[in-house]
Protein backbone atom coordinates (compact mmCIF):
# COMPACT_ATOMS: atom_id res chain seq x y z
CA UNK A 1 0.00 0.00 0.00
CA UNK A 2 1.45 3.34 -0.89
CA UNK A 3 1.75 5.59 1.55
CA UNK A 4 -0.11 9.15 1.30
CA UNK A 5 2.27 11.13 0.63
CA UNK A 6 3.74 8.96 -2.62
CA UNK A 7 -0.16 9.34 -3.50
CA UNK A 8 0.44 13.17 -3.42
CA UNK A 9 3.38 12.83 -5.62
CA UNK A 10 2.25 10.65 -7.92
CA UNK A 11 -0.78 12.99 -8.57
CA UNK A 12 1.31 15.94 -8.89
CA UNK A 13 2.41 13.69 -11.61
CA UNK A 14 -0.76 13.63 -13.13
CA UNK A 15 -1.24 16.86 -12.78
CA UNK A 16 2.27 18.06 -14.85
CA UNK A 17 0.40 15.58 -17.53
CA UNK A 18 -2.36 17.67 -17.68
CA UNK A 19 -5.33 15.09 -15.50
CA UNK A 20 -7.78 17.66 -14.15
CA UNK A 21 -9.43 14.23 -12.76
CA UNK A 22 -5.71 14.56 -10.27
CA UNK A 23 -6.22 18.31 -9.83
CA UNK A 24 -9.81 17.17 -8.62
CA UNK A 25 -8.66 14.71 -6.34
CA UNK A 26 -6.13 16.49 -4.61
CA UNK A 27 -8.52 19.70 -4.34
CA UNK A 28 -10.82 17.08 -2.52
CA UNK A 29 -7.61 16.34 -0.15
CA UNK A 30 -6.40 19.83 0.89
CA UNK A 31 -9.13 22.25 -0.14
CA UNK A 32 -10.75 22.18 3.04
CA UNK A 33 -7.59 23.12 5.37
CA UNK A 34 -6.22 25.67 2.74
CA UNK A 35 -9.56 27.66 2.81
CA UNK A 36 -9.84 27.23 6.33
CA UNK A 37 -6.39 29.17 6.87
CA UNK A 38 -7.05 31.89 4.45
CA UNK A 39 -10.46 32.41 6.15
CA UNK A 40 -8.29 32.84 9.16
CA UNK A 41 -5.96 35.91 7.84
CA UNK A 42 -8.99 36.99 5.55
CA UNK A 43 -11.81 37.07 7.60
CA UNK A 44 -14.21 36.58 4.23
CA UNK A 45 -15.38 33.58 2.69
CA UNK A 46 -15.64 35.19 -1.04
CA UNK A 47 -11.65 36.30 -0.77
CA UNK A 48 -10.77 32.80 1.12
CA UNK A 49 -12.47 31.15 -1.69
CA UNK A 50 -10.73 33.25 -4.41
CA UNK A 51 -7.46 32.07 -2.48
CA UNK A 52 -8.05 28.44 -2.55
CA UNK A 53 -8.95 28.70 -6.06
CA UNK A 54 -5.20 30.52 -7.52
CA UNK A 55 -3.48 27.91 -5.07
CA UNK A 56 -5.12 24.87 -7.17
CA UNK A 57 -4.94 26.93 -10.31
CA UNK A 58 -1.09 27.65 -9.75
CA UNK A 59 -0.73 23.84 -9.25
CA UNK A 60 -2.20 23.39 -12.02
CA UNK A 61 -0.50 25.98 -14.56
CA UNK A 62 3.01 25.37 -12.70
CA UNK A 63 3.04 21.76 -11.01
CA UNK A 64 7.05 21.80 -11.40
CA UNK A 65 6.97 24.63 -8.88
CA UNK A 66 6.02 21.79 -6.27
CA UNK A 67 9.81 20.19 -5.44
CA UNK A 68 8.96 16.95 -3.68
CA UNK A 69 12.27 16.46 -2.83
CA UNK A 70 11.94 19.71 -0.50
CA UNK A 71 8.98 18.75 1.73
CA UNK A 72 5.50 16.98 1.44
CA UNK A 73 2.87 18.59 -0.39
CA UNK A 74 0.18 19.71 2.21
CA UNK A 75 2.70 22.18 4.17
CA UNK A 76 3.74 23.60 0.69
CA UNK A 77 0.06 24.01 -0.29
CA UNK A 78 -0.35 25.78 2.76
CA UNK A 79 2.60 28.15 2.81
CA UNK A 80 1.37 29.65 -0.99
CA UNK A 81 -2.40 29.49 0.09
CA UNK A 82 -0.57 31.62 3.50
CA UNK A 83 1.74 34.11 0.96
CA UNK A 84 -1.47 34.18 -1.27
CA UNK A 85 -3.63 35.61 1.31
CA UNK A 86 -0.70 37.98 3.02
CA UNK A 87 -1.15 39.64 -0.23
CA UNK A 88 -4.71 39.92 -0.64
CA UNK A 89 -4.62 41.41 2.78
CA UNK A 90 -1.78 43.79 1.61
CA UNK A 91 -4.00 44.79 -1.04
CA UNK A 92 -6.91 45.58 1.24
CA UNK A 93 -4.91 47.57 3.68
CA UNK A 94 -2.68 49.20 1.11
CA UNK A 95 -2.11 52.39 3.40
CA UNK A 96 -0.75 50.03 6.14
CA UNK A 97 2.33 50.93 7.52
CA UNK A 98 3.61 47.04 8.30
CA UNK A 99 6.29 45.56 6.90
CA UNK A 100 4.40 42.42 5.53
CA UNK A 101 7.30 40.43 3.81
CA UNK A 102 7.08 40.50 0.08
CA UNK A 103 5.35 37.11 -1.13
CA UNK A 104 8.79 36.30 -2.70
CA UNK A 105 10.25 36.77 0.56
CA UNK A 106 8.32 34.02 2.42
CA UNK A 107 9.34 30.84 2.67
CA UNK A 108 7.18 29.09 0.46
CA UNK A 109 9.26 25.84 1.41
CA UNK A 110 9.11 24.76 4.99
CA UNK A 111 12.35 24.68 6.38
CA UNK A 112 12.18 20.86 6.88
CA UNK A 113 11.98 19.44 9.92
CA UNK A 114 8.43 20.31 10.71
CA UNK A 115 6.68 18.62 7.78
CA UNK A 116 3.83 16.29 8.23
CA UNK A 117 3.97 13.92 5.18
CA UNK A 118 0.55 13.41 4.49
CA UNK A 119 -3.00 14.34 5.13
CA UNK A 120 -3.38 12.27 8.08
CA UNK A 121 -0.11 13.47 9.38
CA UNK A 122 -0.98 16.96 9.14
CA UNK A 123 -4.61 16.43 10.74
CA UNK A 124 -2.85 15.08 13.90
CA UNK A 125 -0.25 17.86 13.63
CA UNK A 126 -3.44 20.11 13.37
CA UNK A 127 -4.33 18.65 17.13
CA UNK A 128 -1.41 18.57 18.49
CA UNK A 129 -0.41 21.86 16.91
CA UNK A 130 -4.19 23.79 18.36
CA UNK A 131 -3.54 21.98 22.11
CA UNK A 132 0.03 23.39 22.12
CA UNK A 133 -1.24 27.01 21.46
CA UNK A 134 -3.86 26.74 24.33
CA UNK A 135 -1.44 25.88 26.60
CA UNK A 136 0.52 29.56 25.85
CA UNK A 137 -0.62 32.41 27.98
CA UNK A 138 -3.46 34.08 26.10
CA UNK A 139 -1.87 37.21 25.20
CA UNK A 140 1.18 35.63 24.37
CA UNK A 141 -1.17 33.83 22.01
CA UNK A 142 -2.70 36.53 20.91
CA UNK A 143 0.30 38.75 19.97
CA UNK A 144 1.81 35.65 17.95
CA UNK A 145 -2.08 35.37 16.10
CA UNK A 146 -1.91 39.05 15.36
CA UNK A 147 1.48 38.65 13.80
CA UNK A 148 1.48 35.90 11.85
CA UNK A 149 -2.20 35.91 10.31
CA UNK A 150 -3.22 39.58 10.76
CA UNK A 151 0.42 40.72 9.50
CA UNK A 152 1.22 43.39 12.24
CA UNK A 153 4.26 44.40 13.61
CA UNK A 154 5.06 43.91 16.98
CA UNK A 155 5.11 47.96 16.73
CA UNK A 156 1.44 48.07 15.86
CA UNK A 157 0.67 44.79 18.18
CA UNK A 158 1.88 47.00 21.19
CA UNK A 159 -0.17 50.10 19.60
CA UNK A 160 -3.59 48.32 19.49
CA UNK A 161 -3.07 46.48 22.80
CA UNK A 162 -1.99 49.91 24.66
CA UNK A 163 0.96 48.43 25.59
CA UNK A 164 4.24 49.42 26.14
CA UNK A 165 6.59 49.45 22.97
CA UNK A 166 8.22 46.05 22.97
CA UNK A 167 6.43 44.17 24.74
CA UNK A 168 4.63 42.48 21.91
CA UNK A 169 8.05 41.40 20.92
CA UNK A 170 9.02 40.07 24.21
CA UNK A 171 5.30 38.02 23.94
CA UNK A 172 5.90 36.57 20.59
CA UNK A 173 9.95 35.74 21.28
CA UNK A 174 8.49 33.88 24.80
CA UNK A 175 5.36 32.33 23.20
CA UNK A 176 6.82 30.99 20.15
CA UNK A 177 9.95 29.52 22.65
CA UNK A 178 7.14 27.52 24.85
CA UNK A 179 5.44 26.82 21.91
CA UNK A 180 9.03 25.00 20.57
CA UNK A 181 9.28 23.47 23.82
CA UNK A 182 5.43 22.07 23.41
CA UNK A 183 5.64 20.68 19.80
CA UNK A 184 9.28 19.41 20.62
CA UNK A 185 7.43 17.41 23.72
CA UNK A 186 4.69 15.78 21.32
CA UNK A 187 7.59 14.67 19.41
CA UNK A 188 5.30 17.26 15.91
CA UNK A 189 9.12 19.25 15.72
CA UNK A 190 12.29 18.15 16.26
CA UNK A 191 14.92 20.90 16.35
CA UNK A 192 17.35 19.21 18.46
CA UNK A 193 21.10 19.25 17.79
CA UNK B 1 22.84 43.65 13.32
CA UNK B 2 24.92 41.34 15.14
CA UNK B 3 24.18 38.14 16.32
CA UNK B 4 23.26 39.03 19.62
CA UNK B 5 20.25 40.91 17.87
CA UNK B 6 19.37 38.42 15.47
CA UNK B 7 18.87 35.67 17.83
CA UNK B 8 17.39 38.28 20.05
CA UNK B 9 14.31 39.23 17.48
CA UNK B 10 14.41 35.51 15.49
CA UNK B 11 11.15 34.43 16.71
CA UNK B 12 9.40 37.95 15.42
CA UNK B 13 11.01 37.62 12.22
CA UNK B 14 9.91 34.34 11.50
CA UNK B 15 6.16 35.10 11.91
CA UNK B 16 6.57 38.71 9.97
CA UNK B 17 6.15 41.04 12.89
CA UNK B 18 9.27 42.58 12.28
CA UNK B 19 8.85 46.44 10.25
CA UNK B 20 10.10 46.24 6.97
CA UNK B 21 13.91 47.61 7.49
CA UNK B 22 14.86 45.21 10.81
CA UNK B 23 12.79 42.54 8.68
CA UNK B 24 15.88 43.39 5.56
CA UNK B 25 18.62 43.58 8.58
CA UNK B 26 17.74 40.22 9.78
CA UNK B 27 17.75 39.02 5.81
CA UNK B 28 21.31 40.31 4.98
CA UNK B 29 22.54 39.16 8.54
CA UNK B 30 21.50 35.77 7.93
CA UNK B 31 22.78 35.53 4.14
CA UNK B 32 26.41 35.56 5.92
CA UNK B 33 25.85 34.25 9.60
CA UNK B 34 25.29 30.19 9.64
CA UNK B 35 24.80 29.97 13.26
CA UNK B 36 22.00 32.64 13.16
CA UNK B 37 20.60 31.36 9.98
CA UNK B 38 20.10 27.94 11.55
CA UNK B 39 18.48 29.74 15.05
CA UNK B 40 16.05 31.80 12.83
CA UNK B 41 15.60 28.77 10.35
CA UNK B 42 14.53 26.96 13.09
CA UNK B 43 11.59 29.61 14.78
CA UNK B 44 10.35 29.23 10.97
CA UNK B 45 9.73 25.87 11.56
CA UNK B 46 7.85 26.62 14.41
CA UNK B 47 5.87 29.30 12.84
CA UNK B 48 5.07 26.89 9.39
CA UNK B 49 3.27 24.61 12.41
CA UNK B 50 1.13 27.59 13.34
CA UNK B 51 -0.64 26.99 9.93
CA UNK B 52 -1.91 24.18 10.65
CA UNK B 53 -3.37 24.95 14.11
CA UNK B 54 -6.25 27.08 12.26
CA UNK B 55 -9.55 25.59 12.92
CA UNK B 56 -11.23 23.61 10.08
CA UNK B 57 -14.38 25.81 8.74
CA UNK B 58 -17.37 24.94 6.75
CA UNK B 59 -16.92 24.55 3.71
CA UNK B 60 -18.73 26.14 0.56
CA UNK B 61 -20.38 23.94 -1.58
CA UNK B 62 -19.51 25.86 -4.77
CA UNK B 63 -16.35 26.29 -4.55
CA UNK B 64 -15.37 22.46 -6.18
CA UNK B 65 -17.48 24.02 -8.99
CA UNK B 66 -15.82 27.23 -9.47
CA UNK B 67 -12.22 25.77 -9.73
CA UNK B 68 -13.50 22.96 -12.11
CA UNK B 69 -14.70 25.42 -13.99
CA UNK B 70 -11.31 27.62 -14.20
CA UNK B 71 -9.32 24.47 -14.73
CA UNK B 72 -11.17 23.61 -17.62
CA UNK B 73 -11.13 27.17 -18.60
CA UNK B 74 -7.02 26.77 -17.71
CA UNK B 75 -7.25 23.14 -19.98
CA UNK B 76 -8.60 24.67 -23.09
CA UNK B 77 -6.24 27.71 -23.08
CA UNK B 78 -3.62 25.28 -22.83
CA UNK B 79 -5.08 23.07 -25.81
CA UNK B 80 -3.95 20.07 -24.29
CA UNK B 81 -4.35 17.32 -27.12
CA UNK B 82 -4.07 14.50 -24.34
CA UNK B 83 -8.02 13.72 -24.00
CA UNK B 84 -7.48 12.71 -20.73
CA UNK B 85 -9.78 15.28 -18.56
CA UNK B 86 -12.26 13.43 -16.58
CA UNK B 87 -13.41 16.66 -14.27
CA UNK B 88 -16.92 16.31 -14.94
CA UNK B 89 -19.68 15.71 -17.60
CA UNK B 90 -19.24 14.24 -20.98
CA UNK B 91 -16.09 15.30 -22.85
CA UNK B 92 -16.08 17.63 -25.49
CA UNK B 93 -16.03 14.82 -28.27
CA UNK B 94 -18.94 13.42 -26.62
CA UNK B 95 -21.14 16.38 -26.58
CA UNK B 96 -20.12 17.33 -30.57
CA UNK B 97 -20.38 13.62 -31.93
CA UNK B 98 -24.00 13.29 -29.53
CA UNK B 99 -25.92 16.24 -29.46
CA UNK B 100 -24.41 18.74 -32.22
CA UNK B 101 -25.14 16.54 -34.89
CA UNK B 102 -28.80 15.02 -35.25
CA UNK B 103 -30.79 18.59 -35.20
CA UNK B 104 -29.19 19.63 -38.91
CA UNK B 105 -29.95 16.42 -40.66
CA UNK B 106 -33.40 16.43 -39.10
CA UNK B 107 -34.39 19.83 -40.52
CA UNK B 108 -33.45 19.18 -44.29
CA UNK B 109 -35.39 15.83 -43.96
CA UNK B 110 -38.70 16.65 -42.55
CA UNK B 111 -39.96 18.26 -45.70
CA UNK B 112 -39.85 15.16 -47.77
CA UNK B 113 -42.92 13.58 -48.45
CA UNK B 114 -44.41 10.23 -46.33
CA UNK B 115 -42.72 7.59 -48.32
CA UNK B 116 -39.17 9.46 -47.75
CA UNK B 117 -40.32 10.45 -44.15
CA UNK B 118 -40.35 6.08 -43.49
CA UNK B 119 -37.01 5.66 -45.18
CA UNK B 120 -36.12 8.71 -43.31
CA UNK B 121 -36.91 7.39 -40.02
CA UNK B 122 -35.11 4.15 -40.70
CA UNK B 123 -32.26 6.16 -41.62
CA UNK B 124 -32.40 7.71 -38.44
CA UNK B 125 -32.93 4.81 -36.65
CA UNK B 126 -29.59 3.41 -38.04
CA UNK B 127 -27.68 6.50 -37.72
CA UNK B 128 -28.80 6.67 -34.11
CA UNK B 129 -27.72 3.04 -33.48
CA UNK B 130 -24.37 4.10 -35.08
CA UNK B 131 -24.06 6.95 -32.83
CA UNK B 132 -25.24 5.10 -29.81
CA UNK B 133 -22.47 2.57 -30.80
CA UNK B 134 -19.99 5.74 -31.27
CA UNK B 135 -20.80 6.68 -28.38
CA UNK B 136 -20.48 3.40 -26.48
CA UNK B 137 -16.89 3.21 -27.77
CA UNK B 138 -16.24 6.73 -26.60
CA UNK B 139 -17.34 6.21 -23.00
CA UNK B 140 -15.48 2.29 -23.19
CA UNK B 141 -12.18 4.63 -24.08
CA UNK B 142 -12.77 6.98 -21.97
CA UNK B 143 -13.43 4.28 -19.07
CA UNK B 144 -10.11 2.66 -20.02
CA UNK B 145 -7.91 6.00 -19.83
CA UNK B 146 -9.26 6.62 -16.29
CA UNK B 147 -8.16 3.32 -15.90
CA UNK B 148 -5.45 3.04 -17.05
CA UNK B 149 -4.49 6.72 -15.43
CA UNK B 150 -5.76 5.04 -12.15
CA UNK B 151 -3.23 2.30 -12.41
CA UNK B 152 -0.49 4.66 -13.58
CA UNK B 153 -1.12 6.80 -10.38
CA UNK B 154 -1.38 3.20 -8.51
CA UNK B 155 1.93 2.00 -9.49
CA UNK B 156 3.75 5.40 -9.71
CA UNK B 157 2.56 5.75 -6.34
CA UNK B 158 3.82 2.05 -5.37
CA UNK B 159 7.41 2.60 -6.65
CA UNK B 160 7.50 6.28 -5.12
CA UNK B 161 6.41 4.95 -1.45
CA UNK B 162 9.20 1.90 -1.93
CA UNK B 163 11.25 4.54 -2.93
CA UNK B 164 11.12 7.23 -0.15
CA UNK B 165 10.47 3.70 2.59
CA UNK B 166 14.08 2.15 1.14
CA UNK B 167 16.30 4.79 1.13
CA UNK B 168 15.22 6.50 -2.64
CA UNK B 169 17.87 7.47 -5.20
CA UNK B 170 16.98 10.22 -7.45
CA UNK B 171 19.16 10.61 -10.96
CA UNK B 172 18.80 13.99 -12.54
CA UNK B 173 19.10 13.97 -16.40
CA UNK B 174 19.87 17.19 -18.13
CA UNK B 175 19.16 18.57 -21.49
CA UNK B 176 21.88 17.41 -24.31
CA UNK B 177 22.35 19.93 -27.30
CA UNK B 178 19.93 18.47 -29.06
CA UNK B 179 17.12 19.51 -26.14
CA UNK B 180 18.94 21.91 -24.43
CA UNK B 181 16.07 23.09 -21.99
CA UNK B 182 15.29 19.83 -20.71
CA UNK B 183 14.82 18.82 -17.02
CA UNK B 184 14.28 15.01 -16.19
CA UNK B 185 14.25 13.44 -12.98
CA UNK B 186 13.97 9.18 -12.41
CA UNK B 187 12.67 8.36 -9.05
CA UNK B 188 13.85 4.60 -7.64
CA UNK B 189 15.03 2.49 -5.25
CA UNK B 190 18.27 1.04 -5.33
CA UNK B 191 17.27 -2.35 -5.16
CA UNK B 192 14.07 -1.71 -7.00
CA UNK B 193 13.49 -2.96 -10.76
CA UNK B 194 11.03 0.20 -10.95
CA UNK B 195 11.31 3.56 -11.61
CA UNK B 196 9.48 6.78 -11.92
CA UNK B 197 10.67 9.21 -14.76
CA UNK B 198 9.35 12.68 -15.38
CA UNK B 199 10.67 15.45 -17.72
CA UNK B 200 10.02 18.74 -19.04
CA UNK B 201 11.19 20.99 -21.76
CA UNK B 202 11.53 18.37 -24.06
CA UNK B 203 10.79 19.81 -27.82
CA UNK B 204 8.13 17.78 -29.43
CA UNK B 205 9.69 15.07 -31.40
CA UNK B 206 8.97 14.70 -35.36
CA UNK B 207 6.09 13.30 -36.91
CA UNK B 208 6.17 9.59 -36.18
CA UNK B 209 8.88 9.27 -33.51
CA UNK B 210 8.74 9.33 -29.86
CA UNK B 211 11.30 9.63 -27.00
CA UNK B 212 13.15 6.30 -25.43
CA UNK B 213 14.87 6.08 -22.43
CA UNK B 214 17.71 3.90 -21.89
CA UNK B 215 19.23 2.27 -19.28
CA UNK B 216 22.91 2.37 -20.00
CA UNK B 217 26.15 0.01 -19.00
CA UNK B 218 29.37 -0.09 -20.51
CA UNK B 219 28.72 -2.33 -23.39
CA UNK B 220 24.33 -2.56 -23.06
CA UNK B 221 21.75 -0.36 -23.66
CA UNK B 222 18.35 -2.32 -22.41
CA UNK B 223 15.02 0.34 -23.52
CA UNK B 224 13.26 1.58 -20.26
CA UNK B 225 9.89 2.22 -22.40
CA UNK B 226 8.76 4.94 -24.99
CA UNK B 227 6.99 8.48 -24.23
CA UNK B 228 5.34 10.95 -26.41
CA UNK B 229 6.07 14.66 -24.35
CA UNK B 230 2.84 16.70 -24.60
CA UNK B 231 2.45 20.69 -23.85
CA UNK B 232 5.85 22.27 -22.77
CA UNK B 233 7.27 18.85 -23.01
CA UNK B 234 6.22 17.25 -19.97
CA UNK B 235 6.51 13.64 -20.43
CA UNK B 236 5.82 10.93 -17.75
CA UNK B 237 7.57 7.38 -17.42
CA UNK B 238 7.07 3.94 -15.81
CA UNK B 239 10.50 2.50 -16.28
CA UNK B 240 10.34 -1.04 -16.09
CA UNK B 241 13.23 -2.98 -15.74
CA UNK B 242 14.43 -6.45 -16.34
CA UNK B 243 17.26 -6.44 -13.50
CA UNK B 244 17.83 -4.20 -10.46
CA UNK B 245 18.30 -0.13 -11.62
CA UNK B 246 21.60 -0.36 -9.74
CA UNK B 247 23.17 -2.26 -12.05
CA UNK B 248 23.05 0.37 -14.84
CA UNK B 249 25.27 3.13 -15.19
CA UNK B 250 23.25 5.60 -16.73
CA UNK B 251 19.79 6.50 -18.27
CA UNK B 252 19.85 8.46 -21.61
CA UNK B 253 17.32 9.73 -23.97
CA UNK B 254 16.83 9.80 -27.59
CA UNK B 255 14.22 10.27 -30.51
CA UNK B 256 13.35 6.50 -31.86
CA UNK B 257 10.41 5.72 -34.46
CA UNK B 258 6.92 5.37 -33.26
CA UNK B 259 7.06 1.85 -31.06
CA UNK B 260 10.65 2.07 -29.89
CA UNK B 261 13.97 0.46 -30.87
CA UNK B 262 15.63 -2.30 -29.96
CA UNK B 263 18.96 -0.73 -29.52
CA UNK B 264 19.56 3.60 -29.61
CA UNK B 265 19.17 4.75 -33.35
CA UNK B 266 18.13 8.06 -32.79
CA UNK B 267 19.77 11.12 -31.16
CA UNK B 268 20.51 11.67 -27.19
CA UNK B 269 18.59 14.32 -26.26
CA UNK B 270 18.89 13.81 -22.40
CA UNK B 271 21.39 12.19 -20.33
CA UNK B 272 22.23 11.65 -16.92
CA UNK B 273 24.31 9.46 -14.43
CA UNK B 274 22.46 6.52 -11.42
CA UNK B 275 23.92 5.95 -8.50
CA UNK B 276 25.73 2.21 -8.36
CA UNK B 277 25.11 0.05 -5.97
Amino acid sequence: MASASAADEALVLRVMHRDTAALEELYTRYARPIYSLAYRILGDSLASEDVAQEVFLKLWRHPSSYNPLRGALGPWLLSVAHNQAVDALRRRHSHHEQALPDAQDIEVYPDGGTDPSDLAALSEASVVVRRALEQIPREQRRAIEMAFFEGKTHVEISRELDEPLGTAKTRIRLGMRKLRALLEKEGVVDLSP
Amino acid sequence: MNCTEVRDVAEVYAVGALPAEAAREVARHIATCPSCRLAVSEARQVANLLRLGVPEMEFPANLGTRLAESARQAASEAASPSGRSHWAGPSRGLRQGWLAKPSGHLGWRAVAGLAAAAVLIIAINGWLALQLGALRGEVRQAEELLAESRQTTQTASEILAKTSTSGGAVARLQGTEAAPGALGTLYYSPGGYEAVFMVQGLPRPRPGEVYQLWLVTADQRTSGGTFYPEDGGRGFLIVKAPVPLTTFDAVGITNEPQGGSPEPRGKRHMFGELQRA
